[in-house]
């Protein structure tokens, strides 16, 4: 298999190109390249669970063919092994299929022809551990604290091409270590170190911070009655909270089926707190600004401001459908790179402006519990602390919540933090994700915690 | 590939200097190609066809397990991953969570065992141009009013195939094909949204999409959303609750199926998905739910999602009690788990896909049927509330506290079905809930349902799991609605 950016360009450009000079009259192929080549560790008890490699390459071919009554398209992907004389039969196999197939398809009214977007560029090389060398830079590191987690190392590639001349490439090498520490009580710390340099006394210190944070979780645990307390939600607390964004919310098309809770901002029925700014920026240069299909999204787009819907992300068929610009959304219409605006609460004044309330680092498999009102429920996890007059009391037994984003960024949002952390993204679901999000802390005037 | 063409690929690894070390190699190829098409709003919106197609390559060395996986399937590159996967396993194995033991030519976490698989043969087949006809004719029909707003269908044909070898001997052949269908309807009057959906998940039979009762069931989608536009909000109170097998599937899920997983108990998911409240120590004693519970752990049902001969370690598959008259017996541990563990268990160790190492999922995991009707479960509640098909779901990381939701429920009102709910959601804690469960309807209320979608593991892996169930009546739960 490929290993070089330079290398597996060029085995994208050698089979899009042939794939290209395959169309017949009216045809517009769009081709996205998908790949990887990376290292899982999974870790548990500072231990190796299991360990191993992934090199994996999926082509995804989508073409529009144009008659006089309008468009019909249709998709076909596949795997790649990284050597032409294998895989262009294939492509072109999986072409001939779609060229036969989609005539038979009904027409879609709302289909968008690819345009040339021209080219775009973004290699960025890191300093990774070799394959074998992790097991003797990290392991020996984690020793003496019982440690979980999930080790992710390697190069990723996006890469899109289009039968009207689009080029467009994306090239990163990065790590993540995603891990959590826990006490022998089972109270735990979760932190993720992640980039594209290892740098192991950088680790060294993430974990002593770790392990520094876990002491004041060995305090005797608090169960706390039900009902609403103040609250301070940590960075990685409010991009959970953020992400419920992206799950039919933020996207136009669910603002305008009327399915978005945010759908009372558009009607200035409803505002957020004038603390609350969110906004997709690609300037973060942690994804392509280009989409699957190639469409190139501004640096910046404004969603929400000072507690205002100003902005949506817009895939370009929804742009069709209603007449609307895209923005270079993905189909999906979720963020792929938000930043929430900071505010003025510095650090050192959270646990005194909290006074008495729960401190929280993390949550916990969120949920729509009424998608259309904007009503989320979810857990408290990992750092969960009692706070008393500004003092930690201890670590709080687990908490159910559920509260609505009218609450959390509208109604009870007191103040925003002055500092804001990069929250890497580390999901592996098919294959590594690219991502990540800038997001401050929130102090909220009260919570709802019900169980 | 041929089963033999990957034999011949495996020793052409196995007889390389390089890995002369190797104590024991296995590939495990995997192909699936997934056809899907997506209507909307009488249109069609998608239409897909996708393939992925790999082999894992595991090597033992030293009680360690590495592997290596690869879409490019080459000799070349094949023996190249092998290497890999050595070399993962030998510097991994200085710090093996567990080294797991070896006998005659294979580790005892990989048996040598030869056999097939294959989905019960559809009776049906429909062409590409007619699976789009039928999301367009499907989103048109649920279109049954102005009110409603967006209509959408989505059909996914599954067909793959899977091939273990090894240098010990085994070869098994498994072949799997599918079909998810999913339609709904969102209505909206005024402020007011509300969704209604119906769906399968099942395997081997695309019959169900030339159904004529499947028309029925789009018409009771449109009718049902609409009509929960005016209907009141759940009240809040600590009532009866009656779910269907649509909800039941998720009730399964989430609070018996993740909590049993023995890998969960032994602590490597915590990091992700969590921890469980389930103990070694439980099993054989833990009074899980009340003496009406039955769980098995089944992949020999033949139209559930995750029905299958061998798992993706080869430990052949069979029927196994979880829960008998209520009491936790065996966890949801494949072979590796079983020997870290001591516990019993079962054939579920299991990969979402060739780039992925098998780990301990479900697979079949049913509530044994019971001895009720459904009007006398009806009959026999004062005052409760009936919940339908699954909303929104959410549960701690020991799986204790859970809060769920539905699309659709009905009032019971002295052992009557009354007025429709809007926004019904109920919450409580894992055992209390079960300890609460009164009565368990006969095989006439016993539904199939399932989900393509059971994410778990790091690295992370979405996989497909079955749930039978019968309509069950719990006490004392307590129920609320929605709002901001």
């Amino acid at each position: 298999m490929i290993r070089s950016s330079a290398a597996f360009q060029e085995h994208f450009e050698a089979l899009t190109s042939k794939a290209f000079e395959a169309l017949g009259a009216g045809q517009t192929l769009a081709c996205e390249l998908i790949a990887e080549d990376s290292q899982f560790v999974r870790l548990n008890a500072a231990k190796v669970r299991q360990a191993g490699q992934v090199q994996d390459a999926t082509l995804r071919l989508k073409l529009f063919i144009q008659s006089a009554d309008g468009i019909r398209n249709g998709e076909a992907s596949l795997s790649l092994t990284g050597e032409e004389g294998e895989d262009l039969p294939r492509v072109k196999a999986a072409l001939e299929s779609l060229q036969k197939e989609i005539p038979q398809l009904p027409l879609d009214p709302y289909a968008v022809l690819p345009q040339n977007r021209g080219k775009v560029e973004q290699i960025e090389e890191g300093q990774l551990l070799g394959a074998e060398q992790v097991f003797d830079q990290l392991v020996p590191e984690i020793q003496g604290v019982d440690l979980a987690g999930i080790y992710a190392s390697g190069s990723m590639v996006r890469g899109t091409a289009n039968s009207l001349g689009q080029k467009q490439w994306f090239y990163t090498e990065n790590f993540s270590l995603d891990y959590s520490v826990y006490t022998p009580m089972e109270k735990a710390v979760k932190s993720t170190f992640a980039g594209s340099r290892w740098n192991r006394s950088e680790f060294s210190q993430d974990l002593a911070q770790s392990k520094s944070l876990l002491a004041a979780m060995e305090k005797k645990p608090v169960r706390l009655p039900r009902g609403s307390y103040r609250a301070y939600l940590a960075p990685a607390a409010v991009s959970d909270l953020v992400g419920m964004f992206s799950w039919g919310c933020i996207g136009e098309r669910a603002i305008r089926k009327g399915e978005s809770p945010l759908r009372f901002l558009r009607t200035v029925e409803r505002k957020l707190s004038p603390l609350f700014s969110l906004t997709e920026d690609f300037a973060l240069g942690v994804v392509p600004r280009f989409n699957g299909e190639g469409d190139i999204a501004p640096e910046k787009i404004e969603l929400i401001s000072e507690g205002s819907l100003v902005g949506s992300l817009v895939h370009s068929r929804t742009g069709a459908e209603y007449g609307v610009p895209s923005n270079g959304a993905t189909s999906y219409e979720g963020l792929r790179s938000p930043s929430m605006a900071a505010g003025s609460l510095r650090r050192e004044n959270i646990f005194k402006q909290l006074g008495t309330g729960v401190f929280l680092s993390n949550l916990h498999y969120l949920n729509w519990s009424d998608p259309f009102e904007g009503r989320i429920t979810g857990m408290t996890r990992y750092a969960c602390l009692w706070v008393e007059n500004g003092e930690v009391v201890g670590p709080i037994e687990t908490m159910r919540w559920d509260d609505g984003i009218y609450r959390f960024f509208g109604s009870e949002l007191e103040a925003v933090t002055d500092f804001r952390a990069l929250i890497a993204e580390t999901g592996t679901y098919h294959h590594r994700q690219a991502g990540g999000m800038l997001m401050p802390g929130m102090l909220l005037k009260s919570m709802n915690f019900t169980l | 590939m041929s089963l033999s063409r990957l034999k011949s690929l495996l020793q052409e690894v196995q007889s390389l200097p390089e890995l002369k070390s190797a104590g024991w190699i296995g590939f495990r190829e995997m192909r699936e190609r997934h056809r899907t098409f997506v209507g909307q709003d009488g249109h069609v919106r998608d239409t897909s066809t996708s393939e992925s197609h790999g082999v894992m390559v595991e090597v033992y060395f030293d009680g360690q397990m590495g592997y290596a996986a690869t879409s490019a399937i080459t000799p070349a590159s094949l023996r190249e991953t092998a290497i890999r996967a050595l070399k993962q396993a030998e510097a991994a194995s200085r710090w093996s969570v567990a080294k797991f033991g070896f006998e005659g030519k294979a580790p005892l976490v990989r048996p040598t065992v030869k056999g097939s698989y294959a989905s019960p043969a559809s009776t049906a087949r429909l062409t590409s141009a007619e699976l789009a006809q039928l999301v367009v004719e499907i989103t048109k029909r649920l279109k049954k009013s102005p009110k409603i707003v967006q209509t959408l269908c989505y059909v996914e044909w599954i067909d793959g195939e899977s091939r273990l070898v090894s240098t010990s001997g085994t070869e098994v052949e498994q072949g799997l094909e599918g079909v998810i269908l999913h339609f709904e309807a969102t209505a909206q009057d005024g402020g007011v949204t509300q969704k209604r959906s119906d769906g399968e998940n099942l395997q081997g039979n695309l019959q169900i999409l030339k159904d004529p009762s499947l028309w029925a069931r789009v018409d009771r989608v449109a009718e049902q959303v609409l009509e929960l536009l005016s209907a009141d909000e759940c009240p809040s109170e600590t009532t009866s609750l009656v779910l269907l097998p649509t909800q039941m599937t998720l009730q399964i899920h989430e609070s018996i199926g993740h909590p049993l997983e023995v890998d969960r108990i032994l602590g490597d998911e915590r990091n992700y998905a969590g921890w469980s409240f389930v103990r070694e120590k439980d099993f054989g004693s833990l009074q899980y739910g009340s003496k009406l519970l039955n769980v098995t752990f089944d992949p020999t049902v033949t139209d559930e999602l995750a029905s299958y001969s061998f798992d993706d370690g080869g430990n052949p598959a069979k029927r196994e009690f979880l829960i008998q008259d209520g009491v936790l017996l065996r966890g949801l541990g494949g072979l590796e788990s079983q020997q870290r563990s001591k516990l019993a268990g079962v054939a579920n160790f299991r990969a979402s896909s060739w780039n992925r190492p098998a780990v301990d999922r479900m697979a079949n995991i049913n509530l044994e049927p019971g001895t009720s009707t459904f009007d006398e479960i009806i009959a026999s509640v004062e005052r409760g509330i009936l919940m339908d098909t699954n909303r929104s779901w959410s549960i701690d990381d020991y799986r204790n506290k859970f809060q769920f939701g539905c699309e659709y429920a009905k009032l019971i009102e002295k052992g009557k079905l009354t007025k429709t709910l809007r926004n019904p959601n109920y919450r409580g804690i894992t055992t209390p809930f079960w300890n609460g469960l009164k009565m368990v309807g006969n095989a006439s209320t016993l539904q199939t349902h399932g989900t393509p979608n059971c994410g778990k593991a790091e690295p992370n892996q979405v996989i497909r799991v079955g749930h039978r169930s019968p309509v069950c009546l719990f006490t004392n739960i307590e129920v609320f609605g929605g709002g901001a």
